[in-house]
């Protein structure tokens, strides 16, 4: 079964898709987490500008990115699940 | 009655189909004349009577058998593919409620399949572009003008949707591809099919 799922470019992005929505899963938490804030005076900097914006996209990710790892897990054990070998009992066999 | 008795005539029934009737003499014509009306009368059913055997028993030959009101098969008419019933291998069982692998080419090649994996692309790049249209023209200040209001409204309300919506389906179309090639090549005797149809350009 293992084989044929590996075989399977299907169940691989799906695989693909479990650890990248998994680590961006702990990137958006660990951003946001350590996340204090900042203060400017007068114009902020680009670079200041650049943090919110990661911030912000922190902010985000987390949520689709639980979404799609867990439905991409999912969907990996229904693949598993139709890639078993089926025993077609033999009253059952034309 | 001496007569058909001597020439081996039954005038009982219908000389023309009983040995020895050769279409002429006193016998053949009058069996002639009266056959008519024998065969009318014959071929009236007598409830009380069983049915011929022919009629009652299906265990006719199958390629004997006529199918009322089809057309006369046609020799030179050319018989697609998918007219052609291929024996599915022993102990297989039929999977063509979940997978159209044993489907006819025509069902191969599935626009809706590859419809549905570009709205599911479409909706997720547009949630991304909208969700990055929306942080990139952020600023301390909040939004300058009112068309950046409306885009930081949008993306903030409208971007997430968008994307769970595309993600999932783009995971829906891998699911659902992953389980067809799954189907179609854990048979019995783990024969593996080609990949299905590469017609879209669909992943399958």
């Amino acid at each position: 079964m293992i084989r044929r799922l590996v075989s399977n470019p299907a169940a691989l992005v799906l695989l693909a898709l479990v650890v990248l929505g998994a680590l961006g899963v702990l990137w958006g938490i660990g951003v946001s987490a350590v996340d204090q804030g900042f203060s400017y005076e007068g114009q902020p900097s680009s670079e200041q500008l650049w943090q919110m914006r990661v911030i912000r996209i922190a902010n985000f990710v987390p949520g689709p990115a639980t979404f799609v790892s867990i439905a991409s897990l999912l969907g990996l054990l229904a693949i598993a699940s139709a890639s078993r070998p089926r025993n077609v009992p033999p009253e059952l066999r034309s | 009655m001496s007569d058909g008795a001597t020439t081996g005539i039954d005038p009982r029934f219908d000389p023309r189909y009983q040995r020895g009737y050769n279409g002429h003499g006193a016998a053949g014509s009058a069996a002639d004349a009266a056959a008519p009306t024998r065969r009318s009368v014959a071929s009236v059913p007598d409830p009380s009577r069983p049915a011929p055997e022919a009629i009652r028993s299906p265990a006719v030959a199958p390629d004997r058998r006529i199918r009322v009101g089809a057309p006369p098969a046609d020799p030179a008419r050319n018989v697609s593919p998918a007219e052609v019933d291929t024996p599915r291998p022993r102990g297989e069982l039929p999977v063509d409620w979940f997978d159209d692998v044993g489907a006819s080419p025509a069902l191969q090649a599935d626009h809706s399949f590859a419809a549905a994996w570009a709205v599911s692309a479409l909706a997720a790049v547009l949630g991304v572009a909208l969700f990055w249209a929306g942080v990139s023209n952020e600023t301390f200040r909040g939004p300058v003008s009112e068309a950046d209001r409306w885009l930081a409204i949008a993306a903030w309300n409208v971007a997430p949707a968008l994307v769970q919506a595309g993600l999932l389906g783009v995971v829906g179309m891998l699911v659902w591809s992953g389980v067809r090639r799954a189907r179609a090549g854990s048979g019995a005797g783990g024969s593996n099919r080609p990949p299905l149809g590469d017609a879209d350009g669909g992943v399958r």
